[in-house]
């Protein structure tokens, strides 16, 4: 629920906000590796 | 085993990790407390620079005069994650401070409340802004000027004075080290004495009225008076100068 009418805080238990976060920590790092094979791509195409 | 062990560590980002083993080591029975936590993160362009606030149940010392309270704990001011997300990248060398250098607490009295109140949480969001946006770091000794009852009620706690937590001691993390500052609400009065003397003594002087919440500064928001020997002490007279009548 909503704390002293601002909608952006919300509360949650711990092991919870642990799991939200992981899974976005997860979720950032599986993009930055995407995105790191997109940048080499061009790379290898050239190479050959 | 090992590998999710591993895993867990890589995904819970080290600056957080050592501040909830700080928490953990004065509240080994609450494994599991309740928190604050913003929907989007000031990271992500959130306007809530703490992206927690573990709210703690603490007994007190009755036979110290220390309140049973609610301890409020925040988790932003220092550098949580060390990727340069929110704070500049962390300074190696020793005894560096993480972010800011420190985190905010506040300790609440629980007269009549079985469940922590949340506007302790919305309190130090304000103060975190406030850093975040000037630049300007809180100290031990400090005192605020809030101007209003600190519950949005009609207290007479309407300021703050700054103190080093008393369980809280300075932790070093990952990414450089942190202090613990204890918000302490205060009447008008002992705002004023402050600002005419020194914030310690006046925090020295709540301590040890037995009606002020005791020597961890615990803030009874039902407060009606100032500390006792903030009440007595005479204003200083007007100073004499020298040609002037």
């Amino acid at each position: 629920y909503n704390v002293l009418n601002n909608s952006n805080l919300v509360v949650c238990n711990l092991e919870n906000n642990m799991a939200q976060l992981m899974a976005a920590n997860k979720k950032q790092t599986d993009r930055n590796k995407m995105d790191k094979i997109d940048e080499e791509k061009p790379h290898s195409d050239k190479d050959k | 085993d090992r590998e999710q062990i591993n895993q867990t560590d890589r995904l819970v980002p080290a600056g957080l990790k050592a501040l909830c083993e700080t928490c953990s080591r004065l509240y080994p029975d609450q494994p599991n407390p309740l928190q604050v936590t913003t929907r989007l993160k000031y990271w992500l362009g959130g306007h809530d620079p703490l992206d927690y606030i573990s709210m703690y149940w603490n007994p007190g010392k009755p036979e110290e005069n220390i309140l049973p309270h609610w301890h409020y704990v925040s988790f932003g001011l220092s550098d949580l994650h060390g990727d340069g997300r929110v704070h500049p990248p962390p300074d190696p060398s020793p005894g560096a401070p993480s972010g800011y250098g420190f985190e905010l607490t506040f300790r609440l009295s629980a007269e009549g409340v079985t469940q922590p109140p949340l506007w302790p949480a919305a309190l130090l969001q304000a103060l975190a802004r406030y850093v975040f946006t000037t630049g300007n770091k809180l100290c031990a000794g400090d005192h605020i000027s809030w101007h209003r009852a600190l519950d949005g009620g009609a207290g007479r706690l309407r300021h703050l004075l700054v103190a080093a937590d008393p369980q809280l001691r300075d932790t070093n993390t990952a990414h450089g080290s942190v202090s613990f500052l204890q918000m302490v609400g205060c009447t008008g009065r002992e705002l004023k004495a402050a600002q005419r003397g020194s914030g310690f003594e006046v925090l020295k002087l709540i301590s040890e009225d037995t009606n002020c919440g005791g020597s961890w500064l615990v803030s009874r928001v039902n407060r009606r008076t100032s500390a006792r020997a903030v009440r007595l002490r005479r204003p200083a007279p007007p100073a004499q100068l020298a040609g002037v009548s």
